[in-house]
């Protein structure tokens, strides 16, 4: 068996023509890869480790430029311009966006991508201030929210920003009030939704907690500063309510008075002052106008009289001189009168509108809460703003009587004019 | 490029006239088909000219060129291509010996991991521990499987007898 295995095999032998195919690729093979194999081999190996070499340099490109560009945090910062910047992981902003009109102004024309996150909040305050966005009484409140999953990092953002805005406005001599704050980025999706910055709306979130008939159409386009006078007053009618009644604060309204409450305080404290200012600046103008035309009318009275009085012993055409002489001083006084008399009118009329300015504010908070809560607070503040005005409106009013007073002088003095005029035409 | 087309042209026929018969049979053992054969010789010279390894001995080069060939056959009758077609040529066997015919008809229908032990230890003479290195195996796993080949041939070619004692 084992040999007819052994025969039958050894028949078996390579054909001649697969012989010489083999010979022919072999050849043909060999010769055109005989070195060039050998080395390719290598050449593959190196070119491997090349292109894995580039993979990962340009996977490191593309990840770093990632990292470098994605927003990690974001900033709102709202006055009622509401402007959102986007973090990166370096504190750089990487995204500007204005959440709505006046926020697309503030952003006209600056420049703040790639640049360090305090950098930033100083130029764009600067901005808004330029654009008389941020008043001069120092009565405007400013909201710097960050936005971060991370709450250190959110804190930490928040405190920067405050500081930029701070040293920003000290720069310039202009006080504002800051209110800073932190949340997620789950509150970011919900503000994207409902088209507002995301600070503002956990500014309305927390003013709701305290009014829950107020709605985010209401507070959409309020400034921030109106909403830190509204959650002052919301704080205090709270406050006398636990008084009365048994109902306790939430828990979500314990959280906003506390939020809320010294930076509203403090806003509210910065509008009265600013009120009272205005208003003892524009007393106190209108009084030195009165007194100053009050003693130019005097002088050029004194010197009428004392003209009319060297008209004795003199020939009549040096008296018709004279008296023309005195005609024209006396028409000067009047002039003079009348024209301090018209400021002293435009004062009063600034000072309207000062007082319309400051107690506008809490005119549209309570047109935008609706509530048949009436408002005790509220309604003594503007009160106490209307005093003011009327105290300034009397001043004013017994100034211009002064004023008028004067005029009868004057009256009187081109009354003796017109009668020692006429005693000269007789004579 | 003269000087080494002419030293390749002698390495090619050495090696062709050397090993082209051996290698013909390994591949009649696994493929029953021209083509394939000729795919066979061209990868397995190839690959026995361009590999730079130094054998120890002539033997240590056939065992491995062995190795090769039964290798490059089962990558072969594996492909997806070969396993989904029937050749025309299969199972064309020229003997005119019946004997002879019978042994070989005998192993060929072998499964395949009997017939690389049958042919290496019965033909090429190798032993169990020789065959179990080129074939990457176990010695035991080489004598059991030399064991069950013969236990297959014998009840395949059965009653013709004597003669048929492995």
């Amino acid at each position: 068996m084992n040999t007819h295995f052994k025969s039958a095999l050894n028949k078996i032998v390579a054909e001649d023509d697969l012989v010489e195919k083999t010979e022919l690729f072999l050849r043909a093979n060999l010769e055109n890869s005989n070195n060039k194999k050998a080395r390719s081999a290598k050449q593959m190996k190196k070119l491997l480790v090349a292109s894995i070499a580039a993979v990962f340099v340009i996977g490191g490109f593309i990840g770093g430029f990632a990292y470098l560009k994605t927003p990690v945090a974001y900033i709102s910062l709202d006055i009622n311009p509401s402007v959102e910047l986007g973090i990166n992981a370096l504190n750089n902003v990487v995204t500007v966006e204005g959440v709505n009109q006046d926020g697309e102004t503030l952003l006209e024309g600056q420049d703040i991508i790639n640049t360090n996150v305090s950098d930033a909040l100083s130029q764009l305050i600067g901005s808004a201030s330029d654009k008389s966005y941020i008043n001069d009484e120092g009565t405007t409140v400013v909201s710097i929210t960050a936005e971060s999953d991370d709450e250190d990092r959110a804190a930490e953002l928040s405190d920067i920003g405050e500081k930029a805005v701070n040293s920003e406005m000290d720069k310039r001599k202009v006080s504002v009030v800051v209110y800073k704050d932190c949340s997620d980025l789950s509150l970011r999706t919900e503000a994207k939704e409902l088209g507002i910055s995301p600070g503002k709306y956990k500014l309305i979130k927390n003013l709701q907690a305290l009014d829950p008939t107020l709605t985010v159409e209401q507070l959409k386009d309020a400034k921030v500063s109106d909403i830190m006078l509204r959650a002052r007053q919301l704080i205090a009618e709270l406050d006398t309510e636990e008084d009365y009644s048994d109902s306790p604060k939430s828990k979500e309204q314990k959280e906003a008075i506390k939020k809320f409450k010294d930076t509203a305080n403090e806003a509210h404290k910065r509008v009265n002052e600013a009120v009272k200012a205005a208003f003892e600046d524009a007393k106190k103008q209108a009084k030195d106008i009165l007194n100053s035309a009050k003693a130019k009318a005097e002088e050029l009275r004194a010197q009428a009289k004392a003209l009319l009085k060297s008209t004795k012993g003199m020939t009549g055409a040096e008296k018709a001189a004279i008296v023309a002489r005195a005609e024209e001083l006396l028409k000067q006084a009047e002039v003079l009168i009348n024209a301090a008399g018209e400021q002293a009118d435009e004062l009063r009329a600034a000072a309207d509108k000062q007082k319309g300015d400051a107690i506008r504010a809490a005119e549209r908070l309570r047109e935008a809460a609706k509530s048949d809560r009436v408002d005790d607070d509220n309604v003594d503040e503007a009160d106490e703003v209307d005093d003011d005005a009327d105290e300034v409106d009397d001043d004013d009013d017994q100034d211009a009587d002064e004023v008028n007073e004067d005029d009868d002088v004057a009256d009187d003095v081109e009354g003796n004019g017109y009668q020692n005029k006429m005693r000269l035409g007789k004579q | 490029m003269d000087l080494a087309s002419s030293g390749t042209n002698d390495v090619v026929k050495h090696a062709l006239h050397k090993y082209s018969n051996m290698v013909r049979r390994i591949c009649f053992m696994y493929l029953h088909n021209r083509e394939d054969v000729e795919d066979v010789f061209q990868e397995v010279f190839l690959k026995l000219l361009q590999s730079n390894i130094t054998f120890q001995s002539e033997e240590h080069e056939k065992a491995w060129l062995c190795r090769i060939t039964i290798n490059k056959c089962k990558d072969v009758s594996k492909s997806f291509w070969r396993k989904n077609t029937e050749s025309i040529e299969d199972k064309e066997i020229p003997f005119e010996d019946r004997e002879e015919s019978g042994v070989l008809q005998a192993v060929l229908s072998l499964p395949k991991r009997f017939k690389e032990v049958v042919y290496l230890f019965y033909y090429e003479g190798y032993t169990a521990k020789e065959i179990a290195k080129i074939l990457n195996q176990k010695e035991n796993t080489v004598y059991s499987n030399l064991h069950r080949a013969r236990e297959l041939l014998k009840h395949e070619l059965g009653g013709s007898g004597y003669e048929y004692t492995f």
